[in-house]
């Protein structure tokens, strides 16, 4: 397989803070390397402030990374501008998660799902309407309301215009940000089957930001956890959820409800203290050390405190842990 | 058996829009025993949160017209209380957790000051004391070093201590009922994890009983005795957690269950969805409301207007004409 997305050592940072004297910078996404596939599906989960959004914006080029490389399709975009950039661009789109936020209310739906069409590709301008109502069918709004207002259309229909336009430019690659947070449990679950319907029919290749694992499960081939920026664990889907190989990974399983009382009531939750740490005031060494149930259970080495874990490869993915070996006897322990 | 602790017949929510009344809540009945948690379960604009706001006499009085058949707690009629008693009721009564505790909080006051109201205007307690039971219950809602962080403001603390402090606040005057409208949603799952372990130990530890409104049916799953599943403005059904989740009776129940992605288990199993979308208010019918969108819809649905009734037990309760004694998924969904 040939990837699509190629990150190597990406650092994003963002500065915060009044006069030039006091600006603190941090790093939103720590030194990760990541490639995705043409083709596949990646989830990337991880809790507010973690940097999965910021990761998905750097990808896009919305971001400029501070360090490291950014490719798309074999070409570094890291530095790239102008219409070069424009260009690359072409291949890339984004849907949001606000489906009232992100469509402007003054825009018909012809000219919300045509508006990447007259950016990209003006040329085109005669088959306009024809490639809006195309990218109107495929997401399932009928092509008769092109002259309708968002404010006309509830909020799954208006997730769909927002995955119309995102479709409308024919991309190869689509960062979905929490794109089905905001809806209702039976909508989600439209739009949910929507995605995998789309990208089987046109090979899509996606990046899903989410926190909701069962919605990761269902559409991803590989998932991702983040952690204060850092890239902590990397696996394929079922290998995750069966076996997570880093104590974060596994202290997020284990918190997330199931929507079955006997299997929910019976579970073990390995419950994390206390908050994230700011990442202004992030952690030495592993930035997951000061809630960490696994380095309490090991008596606090200090290898956690002192020396940042690589990303290293195990038999199914990659972890970012010095004592993930140590983790199944300790887990069964608690 | 002794009395209920909350005790709702028939309560209805109307509010006047332009061009006419919309009911918002329509015919909820329901009973909260002592130390229970009870949940209210439904997709957005269901009613459930304008139930939990009729049930403390919070629905605006200007717009909105709360009518019930009955509606007491702890014995007493909440619709005749004056707004004197109604306060009386509120403090020791009820506690109140709402969704965003950064909008809950007052940005100007400290969080030992804002706990510390409702101890002196309802237990009499003074200055001293109130602030001294405050650092008590930030302690309890395990709120690090509280001895300090009393005097800080809410802009100080994260999402999850903005949460707890509020607990805290709900907490102060051991009110038997505490009302929970979606109190872990806009929290980070690892915290919600930790607020509803709280939430689960306060039951336990002073036997108050919990309305927990929410969306989440893992949530439910998890800390819920009772759960009532509302759709377009009505209970649609009700059982004890265990019969709802494994024996429901009503094929929006079943829908929804569905619909949610599992991330347990082996393999990853089809996904179903319901079609369409829940009906807002002005789109209220007389007939099924979820008729629309019921796969299981046959023409008696749209012709007659189905009752809450028991299926089985007395505690369980579905409004589906199939379901029915004598209906064609009378044996189960």
């Amino acid at each position: 397989m040939t990837a699509l997305v190629q990150l190597d050592d990406l650092v994003v940072r963002f500065r915060v803070g009044g006069g030039f004297a006091r600006a603190r910078a941090f790093n939103a996404v720590d030194r990760v390397s990541l490639r995705i596939d043409e083709g596949e599906c990646f989830g990337l989960v991880g809790e507010s402030g973690c940097g999965k959004t910021t990761l998905g914006r750097a990808i896009l080029r919305i971001h400029a990374p501070h360090s490291g490389t950014v490719k798309f399709a074999g070409q570094d975009i890291t530095r790239m501008g102008g219409n070069r950039l424009r260009t690359v661009r072409k291949g890339m789109q984004m849907v949001f998660q606000d489906p009232y936020g992100s469509l402007d209310p003054r825009m018909t739906v012809e000219q919300i799902v045509g508006e990447p069409i007259r950016t990209h590709e003006p040329a085109r301008r005669g088959v306009l309407r024809e490639r809006v109502q195309e990218a109107l069918v495929a997401v399932g709004i009928d092509p008769d309301r092109l002259g309708d207002y968002p404010h006309q259309f509830s909020g799954g229909q208006r997730q769909r215009i927002g995955i119309a336009r995102a479709l409308a430019i024919r991309p190869r690659f689509i960062v979905c940000d929490e794109a089905t947070s905001a809806l209702d449990v039976s909508v989600r679950a439209q739009i949910l089957t929507l995605l995998a319907d789309l990208r089987q029919r046109h090979g899509l290749t996606y990046l899903m930001i989410s926190h909701d694992l069962g919605s990761l499960r269902y559409l991803c081939d590989r998932i991702g956890v983040m952690y204060l920026g850092r890239l902590v664990e990397v696996a394929p889907v079922a290998e995750i959820f069966a076996r997570p190989r880093h104590p974060y990974t596994r202290s997020l399983l284990s918190a997330m409800p199931i929507p079955d009382p006997r299997i929910e009531r019976a579970r073990r939750r390995i419950p994390l203290s206390g908050d994230v740490p700011s990442p202004l005031a992030a952690p030495t060494g592993c930035c997951f050390h000061t809630r960490c149930w696994l380095h309490q259970r090991l008596g606090e080495p200090p290898r956690c405190a002192t020396e940042s874990p690589a990303l290293r490869d195990m038999p199914t993915g990659k972890v970012a842990c010095h004592f993930s070996e140590d983790m199944a006897a300790q887990d069964t322990a608690l | 058996m002794t009395e209920p602790l909350l005790r709702v017949r028939n309560l209805s929510v109307r509010f006047r829009v332009p061009g006419g009344m919309i009911t918002a809540v329509d015919g909820v009945t329901l009973t909260l025993g002592r130390g229970q948690i009870v949940g209210l379960v439904g997709e957005s604009g269901s009613g459930k949160s304008m139930t939990m706001l009729a049930l403390a006499r919070l629905v605006q009085t200007e717009t909105g017209i709360v009518a019930a058949d009955e509606l007491t707690f702890d014995g007493q009629p909440v619709l005749s209380m004056s707004q004197r008693q109604l306060s009386a009721l509120r403090g020791p009564g009820m506690g109140f957790i709402f969704q965003n505790p950064f909008n809950s909080l007052n940005p100007l006051l400290t969080v030992g000051r804002q706990i510390s109201e409702s101890l002196i205007l309802h237990m009499g307690l003074s200055r001293k004391a109130a602030l001294d039971r405050a650092i008590e219950l930030l302690a309890r809602v395990g709120i690090p070093d509280p001895h300090r962080r009393v005097q800080d403001f809410p802009h100080q603390f994260s999402g999850g201590m903005c949460q707890r402090a509020m607990i805290a606040m709900a907490i102060a005057c051991e009110p038997k009922l505490i009302l929970a409208d979606e109190p872990t949603t806009a929290l980070d799952v690892t915290i919600q994890a930790q607020i509803l372990e709280l939430l689960g130990g306060i039951v336990r530890e002073t036997s108050s009983s919990i309305l927990l409104v929410t969306h989440d049916l893992g949530i439910a799953a998890s800390v819920c005795d009772h759960v009532h599943v509302m759709y377009a403005g009505q209970i649609v059904e009700s059982a004890p957690v265990e019969p709802l989740f494994y024996d429901h009776r009503m094929p929006y129940t079943a829908g929804l269950l569905s619909s949610v992605p599992r991330f347990d288990g082996e393999g990853v199993p089809p996904l179903s969805f319901i079609p369409g979308r829940p009906p807002g208010p002005r789109e209220f019918t007389d007939c099924c409301r979820f008729s629309a969108r019921c796969a299981h819809r046959r023409d008696v649905c749209l012709a007659r207007r189905p009752a809450l009734s028991p299926r089985g037990t007395p505690d369980h309760l579905a409004r589906c004409v199939a379901t029915e004694p004598g209906g064609w998924l009378e044996a189960g969904l």
